[in-house]
């Protein structure tokens, strides 16, 4: 065999990326995609719905992981995402939040199961212990219960203690 | 910023699955859409599952021989609705060892006025507790219209309010294990026993009361004599004994009646004064719950 094969990726905003192929396998989209096309040289795979920011994290990702698979998260989440990841997650993950919400899209997209449960892990810790108010807020979310409504729920979930 | 809007329900949904209960309460209250996604069973079947497991270790092992509630929700899955299970299984929780109810005459109790009481609700279940042949039918059949499943309705308005209680005869059981589920959910217990009966409140103390501490311990029970109409001076069971086994057991009160030679105006009593004890331990048990909230947090 020769040199490693590699596969060009291409994001939204038609920037290429060029990846070791054994890499972009992480992805079940790309290895699908790899399986049904022909042994090209270097087959081109157009990534329409990622943009290149977050394209660019996700071959990070890959780069680093595809030799050391990620550690289940634990669910659901006893302290801090921090406290369960690799030092190299941390890391990984210090992007802002729209980013991390790209990334999370872009590793549903492209089925890489372990960055999506890393980024979900990483907005689960953030929610958590966080008012209604404050998610809100983190989120831009419209509230649409009416004050009743809300009551309601108020109400009903009083009593709701930890399993 | 609006990133949720792009952010697809299974992702939420993913991310929910990594947090604990209180902070997926806080996440469904944030708007319709994320109580949706947050209430669905796929995320609450794990802490549904979870709970009741952890209640089993608690559970001593079972006393009388007969299937607890919760090990019967155990085996047989809601299958849906995990949620309000969920809901359901705290609240039981909260609820235990909350039968300080100290006796008072039934006089009393039915001079109480609905208003005082303060509690809205216009539907109660009543479970009446009693072995085969001690009346307990009869007595329903002369309250009550016959529903379903051993059910009768009764319709009342006392001070202009309207009310509706089921009664639910548990005499008529075939299956020990059906009962637990016949009492489960009800606002109070009527526990009776026959006049000229050998066992008379020995059988309540040894069955009916085991059962109502077991499974739902913050329920009321009164103790109510049927067949009053059998009753001789030489019986054991005089007003007296009665009142004072009320007290010792945490019974809210004691009535007499018989379906035989009552007429309309002692049913209606009887029923009135089931209303106004299921509403009188409503509102003892409000305050008690909220103590409870404090302490927790």
């Amino acid at each position: 065999m020769s040199e490693t094969k590699q596969v060009e990726l291409t994001s939204k905003d038609k920037v290429s990326f060029k990846v070791d192929r054994d890499v972009i396998l992480m992805s079940g989209l790309v290895k699908d995609m790899l399986e049904e096309g022909d042994e090209d040289e270097t087959p081109i795979i157009p990534i329409p719905n990622v943009d290149s920011k977050p394209l660019q994290k996700v071959i990070e990702y890959c780069q680093y992981h595809h030799k050391e698979p990620a550690q289940e998260i634990e669910k659901p989440l006893k302290g801090k995402i921090e406290d369960v990841i690799c030092d190299w997650d941390k890391k990984f993950l210090e992007i802002d939040q729209s980013l991390l919400i790209e990334l999370i899209m872009a590793a549903n997209y492209l089925n890489i199961k372990d960055l999506l449960d890393l980024t979900c892990a990483k907005v689960a810790s953030m929610i958590k212990g966080k008012s209604p108010e404050q998610i809100r807020e983190m989120f831009g979310i419209e509230n649409d219960f009416t004050p009743e409504e809300e009551a309601k729920i108020r109400e009903e979930n009083k009593w709701c203690e930890e399993a | 910023m609006n990133h949720h809007q792009r952010v697809s329900n299974d992702e939420w949904m993913l991310i929910c699955s990594f947090i604990n209960v209180k902070s997926l309460v806080n996440y469904m209250m944030v708007c319709k859409e994320f109580y949706v996604i947050g209430s669905s069973d796929l995320l609450w079947k794990k802490h549904y599952d979870r709970k009741l497991e952890n209640y089993s270790k608690v559970k001593p092992v079972l006393e009388y021989g007969y299937a607890c509630h919760y090990s019967i929700l155990m085996k047989e899955d809601p299958k849906e609705n995990y949620y309000l299970h969920y809901l359901q299984v705290c609240g039981m929780e909260l609820l235990k060892f909350t039968e300080n109810y100290e006796y008072e005459s039934y006089d009393k109790i039915l001079q109480k006025s609905v208003e005082e009481l303060k509690c809205p609700l216009p539907h109660f279940k009543v479970a009446v507790l009693g072995d085969h042949h001690s009346g307990v039918t009869d007595l329903l059949k002369r309250l009550g219209k016959y529903n379903l499943d051993n059910q009768f309705q009764y319709h009342i308005s006392i001070e202009g309010r309207k009310f509706c209680i089921d009664f639910v005869d548990v005499s008529d059981m075939d299956y020990e294990r059906m009962i637990p589920l016949l009492m489960f959910g009800s606002d109070l217990f009527v526990a009776t026993f026959p006049f000229r009966r050998v066992y008379g409140l020995e059988r309540i103390k040894s069955k009916w009361l085991p059962y109502a501490n077991h499974y739902m311990p913050h329920t009321p029970m009164l103790i109510l004599g049927t067949q009053k109409d059998l009753k001789t001076k030489e019986d054991d069971v005089t007003v007296q004994n009665a009142i004072k086994f009320c007290k010792e057991h945490k019974c809210l009160t004691y009535y007499e009646i018989s379906s035989l030679e009552d007429g309309d105006e002692i049913m209606t009593q009887f029923v009135e004064l089931c209303i106004k004890s299921a509403l009188m331990t409503h509102a003892i048990s409000v305050p008690k719950r909220k103590k409870k909230r404090c302490s927790l947090q």
